[in-house]
C-alpha cells in the first residue's frame, strides 16, 4: 500500500510539474505572439516564422493561448484533486482527456511545421513533447485509479 | 447453507465489479472520443479564414496590356520569368522592375512581359506558387494583372507558409474590387492551369534554372538583380536594332 501511495504521489507531482512547464512554454509563445519584438525567440530555430504563420491562430485565437489554457486546466484540476471531492474523483480522467486532445492537436501542428511551413519552432516541439508525456502519465493515473481498483 | 450463501454473495460481488469495470471503460472511451472530437474541431478550423494582409492602391500601369506593359512593336522585348513565392523575385519587383519601366517601357523603347516559372513549390512542397500564378491569370481575365501582381508581392510570406492559400488569393481579389464570384469560379476551376504550364514550357525552352530570370530580345541577363547589367543588356539590344 505504501509503495502504491508513493507511486501515486510521484505521478501526481510529475504531471503537475510538466503542466507547469507546458504552461510556461505556451505562455511564452502567447506572449511573443502578442508582442512580436520579444527577443528570446530569435536564434533558436525559427519559432517566429511558425508563430506568425496563418496556422498560428484558430478563429482569431492564438493556438499558443489554447495550449496555455489546456495546461492551466490540467494544473488546476490537479491542485483541486486533494481539496474537492469532485476533482478527486474525476480529475485524473479530465487531465487525460484534455491531454489527449492536446496530443492530437499538437501532432497536427507539428505536421504543419514539418510539411507545410517547413520550419521548426523549438518551443512548439517542447510543448508537443510535454503534452505527450502528460497524456501518458495521466493515462497511467487513470489506469491505476479506475482499473486496478479492487 | 451458509457456504452457498457466501458463494452467491461472492458471485454477485464479482458480477458487480465486472459491471463497474465495463462502465469505467465506457466512460474512458467517451472521454477519449470527446477529446478526439475537440481536436478535430480545432483542426477543421485551421488555418484561420483569411488572416490579415496588406492592401495596395490600384495604380496606372504604363501601356498595360494583359501580362505585358509597353508598345506591342517596341524594338526590345524584355521577358521576366518569376515565381510569386520567390524572395528574389519580390526584390526584383521592388528594386529593378520600376526602373526598367520608367527608363525603357514608358519611353517606348521596350515592352515588358511577365511569365510564370514555378520553382518554389518544388523546393518546399505545396502548390502556393502555382495557385498564385493561376490567381494572377484570373485577375488578368478582369484586366487587373499588374495590380494583383503587386498585391501578391506585397503579401509574400514564408515559402509554403499559407500566404497564398486559396482563400487569401480570393480575398486579395476582393480587396482590388474585382468581380469576386467570377474570380472565385475562375480559381476554383483551375481554368488557367494550362496557361501557367505553357509559361513554364517557355522557361524550359530558354533553359532557365531559377527565378527571377530576365530575357532581353532572346538573351538571358546573367544577374537580373544588378540594374547595370540589365541596362547594359537593353542598351545592347537597342544598339543592335537596325
Amino acid at each position: 500500500m505504501e509503495a502504491r501511495a508513493t507511486t501515486d504521489r510521484w505521478l501526481y507531482w510529475t504531471v503537475a510539474a510538466l503542466s507547469l512547464l507546458g504552461l510556461i512554454v505556451a505562455g511564452y509563445l502567447t506572449y511573443i505572439k502578442w508582442f512580436p519584438a520579444a527577443p528570446f525567440c530569435t536564434g533558436v530555430g525559427d519559432c517566429e516564422a511558425v508563430n506568425t504563420s496563418i496556422y498560428s491562430e484558430v478563429a482569431g485565437i492564438p493556438v499558443a493561448l489554447l495550449g496555455a489554457l489546456a495546461y492551466a486546466a490540467i494544473l488546476i484540476a490537479l491542485l483541486l484533486e486533494p481539496r474537492l471531492p469532485l476533482a478527486g474523483e474525476w480529475g485524473a480522467l479530465f487531465g487525460f482527456g484534455v491531454a489527449l486532445a492536446g496530443v492530437l492537436y499538437s501532432a497536427y501542428l507539428t505536421y504543419i511545421e514539418i510539411a507545410v511551413i517547413r520550419k521548426i519552432c523549438p518551443y512548439c516541439v517542447t510543448s508537443a513533447v510535454v503534452i505527450t508525456l502528460i497524456w501518458v502519465l495521466a493515462g497511467v493515473r487513470v489506469y491505476r485509479k479506475w482499473l486496478t481498483e479492487s | 447453507m451458509k457456504r452457498k450463501q457466501a458463494e452467491r454473495q461472492q458471485r454477485r460481488q464479482q458480477a458487480m465489479r465486472a459491471q463497474r469495470r465495463r462502465q469505467i471503460v465506457w466512460i474512458i472511451a467517451g472521454v477519449a472520443l470527446l477529446a478526439v472530437v475537440v481536436a478535430g474541431i480545432l483542426i477543421s478550423q485551421a488555418p484561420k479564414p483569411v488572416g490579415e494582409f496588406v492592401t495596395v492602391e490600384p495604380t496606372t500601369w504604363p501601356m498595360a496590356d494583359g501580362k505585358a506593359m509597353g508598345l506591342a512593336d517596341a524594338p526590345v522585348l524584355i521577358e521576366e520569368f518569376a515565381d510569386f513565392q520567390c524572395p528574389y523575385c519580390k526584390q526584383f519587383h521592388d528594386n529593378i522592375q520600376g526602373r526598367i519601366v520608367a527608363d525603357y517601357v514608358e519611353t517606348g523603347k521596350a515592352r515588358f512581359e511577365f511569365h510564370h516559372f514555378i520553382v518554389i513549390d518544388g523546393n518546399v512542397g505545396g502548390n502556393e506558387s502555382r495557385r498564385a500564378a493561376e490567381a494572377s491569370e484570373c485577375a488578368n481575365e478582369q484586366g487587373r494583372f499588374w495590380d494583383y501582381f503587386s498585391l501578391l508581392y506585397a503579401n509574400q510570406g514564408a515559402e509554403g507558409g499559407g500566404s497564398y492559400a486559396d482563400n487569401r488569393l480570393k480575398a486579395f481579389a476582393g480587396s482590388l474590387g474585382l468581380d469576386q464570384a467570377q474570380f472565385d469560379r475562375c480559381l476554383d476551376s483551375n481554368k488557367y492551369a494550362q496557361a501557367v504550364r505553357d509559361d513554364e514550357a517557355k522557361a524550359r525552352g530558354y533553359r532557365l534554372r531559377g527565378t527571377p530570370s530576365l530575357i532581353v530580345n532572346g538573351k538571358a541577363v546573367a544577374n537580373p538583380m544588378d540594374y547595370n547589367q540589365v541596362q547594359a543588356a537593353i542598351e545592347a539590344a537597342l544598339a543592335a536594332v537596325p
